[in-house]
């Protein structure tokens, strides 16, 4: 390999020559230098490979031996840069191309996060950004004792952040904070009222003094456990109240349907528009950033240029894809309405009425204005239980 | 003749006693070629002062005063820098004229 590397570097030549003896001919041109891949074509043919310089030996003595040799090929850098030194432009790209090489590792061609658990890298990525850091950075300008500070400043979530470099690519390293529970409001009481009009079924109250009994009356709002509680011994006491009140309550459920709807309809429209971000620099690859049409949906897609499967490339090629539609007047049977009705309403139940028991119901349905009502009335027992919170301070 | 032949073999037989006793090896002392075989697959002879003859099935070479003899399929003189010469193929036998 190495062996081939230096050969390839140096040049080399394959040789055909002719003559009486060539065995004696090799035997006098082996001290010109190395020469490998001897081949005998025959008894007056033979072939081998040896380097420029020993072409030159080797020319000069098949003169005096009274023989031309053939030459089969050229390989080699000399020779491929020999072959292109009239096309100047193709020897000045590949010397731009390789000082923008060299010049594109000074700055920053990709960002990764690492440690996050619950904040999203994109965010983290968006802080580093508003100061002044991401793809496109020119490495030996950014201060990262200070970048660390000003983002431990800027993102209070993060505790701990640390930016590394590794080539091309910054490493962000963070560690979440966690935060200390809230302190207790000795001065915040809570209080529970109603959440809704009923009857008082049974009162759970945990702590603080019960307001209502078993067939009260209760409206919303209404106080049902008080943070203010009656002792023998203390006298009044003030407690944050705590407690489910289950009570009797009526619940009505809507739902309207519209008969007549307009649903997208999609054209064989499409436009595509790319973009490119190198360094974070966006580059427009079109002329026109939007379509001529006025009704579309947007599609995003963003991809990094991975070279090999491996290396990222520091070029993101954006892609908007605008596809067209129409909106299309459509008409639903009445029947088709009280199944969406129905399962909407089925969707607010499960969702209100977790934790109640329902004691009947009463669908009433009907069609008016080109709309297909559906109301539900259902009479359930459930917590009725709401927190209300007061600051309570006493007069010194 | 036969005086000449016996000193010249008294002279080996001690440059032989001297390389047993320094420990020196025979081929720096005595000048031989040296030979290097991997396997029957390549041979490697340092030394070598006539590339006489050679196709794929034999390879006559001079070593000083040795005469060689490469028998084998395939060979192929793989690389020949000045007295070094790198011989792959099959080599069968390696015979001393």
């Amino acid at each position: 390999m190495v062996r081939s590397l230096i050969r390839y570097l140096r040049g080399y030549i394959r040789i055909s020559f002719s003559c009486s003896n060539p065995d004696s001919f090799l035997n006098a041109i082996r001290s010109t230098g190395e020469i490998w891949d001897i081949r005998k074509v025959d008894s007056r043919r033979m072939s081998f490979t040896c380097t420029g310089n020993a072409f030159k030996i080797v020319q000069s003595l098949s003169q005096k031996w009274g023989f031309e040799p053939e030459v089969l090929y050229e390989k080699g850098l000399i020779y491929t840069l020999k072959k292109h030194k009239h096309r100047s432009g193709l020897l000045v790209g590949i010397l731009f191309g390789l000082i923008l090489l060299q010049l594109s590792t000074s700055f920053v061609w990709e960002v990764r996060v690492e440690g996050n658990k619950e904040l999203p890298s994109g965010e983290i990525i968006d802080v580093l950004d508003y100061l002044g850091f991401g793809e496109g950075s020119f490495i030996p300008n950014v201060n990262f004792d200070r970048l660390n500070n000003s983002f431990l400043l800027t993102e209070k979530r993060i505790s701990w952040i640390s930016v590394n470099i590794k080539g091309t690519v910054a490493h962000v390293e963070v560690k979440e904070r966690d935060f200390a529970p809230d302190r207790i409001d000795k001065q915040k009481c809570v209080n529970i009222i109603a959440a809704r009009d009923g009857i008082i079924e049974r009162v759970d109250a945990h702590n603080g003094g019960k307001e209502v009994k078993k067939g009260d009356a209760v409206v919303k709002g209404q106080l049902l456990i008080s943070s203010f509680m009656e002792t023998r011994k203390s006298g009044t006491i003030l407690r944050s109240a705590a407690g489910n009140v289950w009570a009797k309550t009526l619940r009505t459920f809507d739902e309207k349907i519209p008969l007549t709807y307009y649903e997208k309809a999609m054209t064989k429209n499409k436009a595509k528009f790319y973009s490119a971000r190198i360094l974070g620099k966006t580059l427009t690859l079109h002329l026109d950033t939007k379509p001529s049409y006025k009704k579309y949906e947007k599609k995003i897609t963003e991809k990094n240029i991975i070279l090999l499967g491996k290396i990222v490339l520091p070029i993101k090629v954006k892609c908007e894809t605008y596809s067209e539609y129409e909106l299309k007047k459509s008409n639903r049977s009445e029947a088709e309405a009280k199944e969406l009705a129905m399962a909407d309403l089925y969707r607010k139940i499960e969702e209100e009425l977790t934790t109640a028991d329902v004691l009947s119901r009463e669908i009433t349905e009907k069609t008016e204005n080109g709309m297909y009502c559906l109301t539900c009335e259902i009479e359930c027992i459930e917590d009725i239980a709401k927190e209300k919170t007061f600051y309570f301070q006493e007069k010194s | 003749m036969k005086n000449n032949k016996n000193q010249k073999e008294k002279g080996l037989s001690l440059i032989s006693k001297i390389s047993s006793i320094s420990e020196l090896p025979i081929d720096t002392l005595l000048g031989y070629p040296l030979m290097q075989m991997y396997g029957n697959r390549e041979l490697f002879i340092e030394g070598v002062t006539v590339l006489s003859n050679f196709d794929e099935e034999r390879i006559f070479l001079k070593l000083g005063r040795l005469n060689l003899c490469i028998k084998g399929r395939k060979l192929n003189l793989k690389n020949l820098a000045d007295e070094n010469i790198l011989i792959s193929g099959y080599i069968t036998s390696i015979e001393f004229e």
